[in-house]
């Protein structure tokens, strides 16, 4: 009685907030991320003091640091506090030439950081910022930030998840196509902006429209290039793009349909559009229709008109697209969370042991390094002694190596003079090549 | 303030290596590439990187990147992996969409070996050929041509032919 009770109330709750999350409180897999700081190398760390390490390394000396050493320092952390210098730390790794060491846990541990402090924007601005930072989120991670938005129905970041996934290409995972359809959806249906740091940027372009053109001398120009994918900034256009996407991944006919009429609708894709439509056969769902005629007005495309007329004639499966989508997810879920909590499990056990490996292996490399330095060290030591030693005995090779040094010197010297007073140098004519003679 | 880049032209039209794989999970490896440039061939050409090691980014400049990559070019599928690294930077590359990876093997294995034919052999030169009829001797010689031996030749000599020095030979030498 009283269980029933409790679950009528929290039902009750979950009905008065709106929106509910899909997956359960077991997916996140919290306990299981935390046994990682039970390790006693992370409970060594003292962040201030490892960052200060690291910092030091990437501006002086080698400029770069161990992907392992990035790995601990995110790890160790657990608050906001050290959230800047992650983020500072990640975009120099990032620039180093060990950016393709990166391990996966690193991934995991700034996501789960940033989330974990509420920090959201930064978060969105960094995965969106792919070639500066190259933080990018797994199945299992887009699945829990996805479940997350849009649980605080922040609809416009779970639909920039699942368009960040659509750019990678990696839409095979059953829960990840399901959500990234319901929040493009619900992204969709009510529309917000997509960038809101533009309107900034316009306005101070016009204070210093009267200043003088500043040139910057670059190697060689860009012509200009969209690729239709990496370049893709307008919110609908990677909205549309990431539905028509996912919608050639499911296997439900209708409900693949809905979307790929709404995904080519969104993306602009006036002609492939029509052509879909008249090879429709199948039914569509409720909302299709009247959505895919916003996103026509919103554009007015030159065939509008017929697109519209077309679209009206389609057979319509009487059942609301969010409650189907939304039943979608659920089934996706109910299918496939077990199984993934499992695997998680699994590779956050595994990366435990992984990490204190990869740390020995990377000592067991900076010793080495230490030895051979040594050993340098003391042969060059050792030659030098020698030199002194012998010195007499070896005089007559010393003099050859020093004439040759002396005559190596007066070479260049006159080389320079005669080039600067030469006035009677003209420069060779350069014909270019593949000059035809017709 | 606008910016005014100046700078030299160029034909190329496209990302940089880096910003195609940069922008991936796992740097791309498996996914195919292409170059712009390579459309102007209709054989399909196109790389499938294997690995990827990225160097230093170095201020503002276009980032290289050392990727080793199975290499088809003009409908030949090269035997051992080829490294790209000096050319990583310009800006000519273009990702091939995963659904239309297919579609490009596809290409590869329908596609037709390329087939060249050359003259074996050459008259002598004109004023050559004068001088020995003058001196009454025999003009009739033939010169034996030889091919360039290159990774992408695949011209073969074709004996019967005899190449002559027509207006149009000089048109494609190059002035020297």
């Amino acid at each position: 009685m009283f269980a029933l009770k409790k679950s009528l109330t929290t039902l009750a709750g979950r009905r008065l907030r709106g929106t509910r999350a899909f997956l359960t409180e077991a997916y996140r897999c919290e306990d299981v991320w935390q046994e990682r700081l039970d390790c006693s190398l992370l409970k060594k760390v003292q962040p201030e003091v490892l960052y200060h390490k690291l910092s030091t390394a990437l501006e002086q000396g080698s400029k770069q640091i161990s992907a392992v050493d990035l790995d601990v320092f995110a790890n160790s952390l657990t608050d906001h506090t050290y959230l800047e210098e992650l983020e500072e730390l990640a975009h120099k790794f990032r620039l180093s030439a060990q950016t393709g060491t990166l391990l996966p846990s690193t991934h995991h541990a700034v996501v789960r950081l940033f989330v974990a402090s509420n920090s959201t924007n930064d978060l969105i601005r960094i995965l969106k910022d792919r070639l500066n930072y190259g933080i990018f989120p797994d199945y299992y991670l887009c699945n829990l930030l996805m479940d997350r938005f849009i649980k605080e129905n922040d609809v416009l970041n779970a639909a920039v998840i699942a368009s960040n996934q659509m750019l990678q290409e990696e839409l095979d995972n059953d829960i990840t196509k399901a959500m990234g359809l319901y929040s493009c959806l619900k992204f969709i249906t009510n529309p917000t902006e997509w960038e809101k740091a533009k309107v900034v940027t316009e306005q101070t372009n016009d204070d210093d429209d009267d200043e003088e053109d500043r040139r910057v001398r670059v190697d060689f120009l860009r012509n200009p290039y969209f690729d239709d994918h990496f370049d893709l900034a307008d919110g609908d256009h990677l909205v549309g793009k990431t539905m028509l996407a996912i919608s050639r991944k499911i296997d439900s006919s209708i409900l693949g349909n809905s979307f790929k009429t709404l995904g080519l609708a969104y993306y602009n894709r006036w002609n492939d559009l029509n052509a879909h439509l008249k090879k429709l056969d199948g039914s569509v769902y409720l909302e299709t229709i009247e959505l895919a005629v916003t996103a026509i007005d919103k554009r007015a495309p030159e065939n509008a008109e017929q697109l519209k007329d077309t679209l009206a004639k389609l057979q319509i499966e009487n059942k609301s697209l969010t409650e189907e989508s939304k039943n979608f997810v659920n089934e996706a879920v109910s299918k496939n969370e077990e199984k993934e909590i499992q695997t998680q499990k699994a590779i956050y056990k595994e990366w435990e042991s992984f990490r204190r490996e990869e740390l020995s292996r990377y000592l067991e490399h900076l010793n080495k390094l230490k030895r051979l330095q040594k050993v340098q060290q003391a042969k060059q030591d050792l030659k030098e002694k020698e030199q002194l030693l012998f010195f007499f005995d070896n005089e007559h090779k010393h003099d050859l190596v020093k004439e040759e040094k002396l005559k190596r010197m007066k070479k260049t010297v006159v080389k320079d003079k005669s080039l600067k007073d030469d006035l009677t140098y003209v420069p060779p004519e350069i014909r270019k090549p593949g000059f035809r003679r017709d | 303030m606008s910016v005014k880049l100046i700078g030299r032209t160029t034909n190329l039209y496209g990302k940089t290596l880096w910003e195609i794989l940069g922008n991936l999970r796992t740097t791309g490896v498996g996914r195919l590439v292409t170059r712009n440039s390579y459309d102007r061939y209709e054989e399909p050409s196109f790389f499938r990187v294997l690995s990827v090691e990225p160097t230093a980014q170095i201020e503002d400049k276009a980032r290289k990147i050392i990727v080793h990559a199975e290499k088809i070019f003009r409908g030949k599928h090269y035997k051992e992996p080829v490294e790209i690294y000096s050319v990583s930077y310009k800006p000519d590359y273009r990702l091939i969409p995963k659904d239309e990876e297919q579609l490009w093997w596809d290409r590869l294995a329908n596609c037709k070996p390329r087939e060249k034919f050359v003259p074996g052999s050459i008259e002598l030169p004109p004023l050559m050929k004068l001088v020995l009829e003058r001196d009454n001797k025999d003009s009739n010689i033939k010169l034996q041509l030889k091919i360039r031996g290159g990774r992408d030749n695949v011209a073969k000599s074709d004996i019967t032919k005899i190449a002559s020095y027509g207006p149009s030979f000089f048109k494609n030498q190059q002035s020297s």
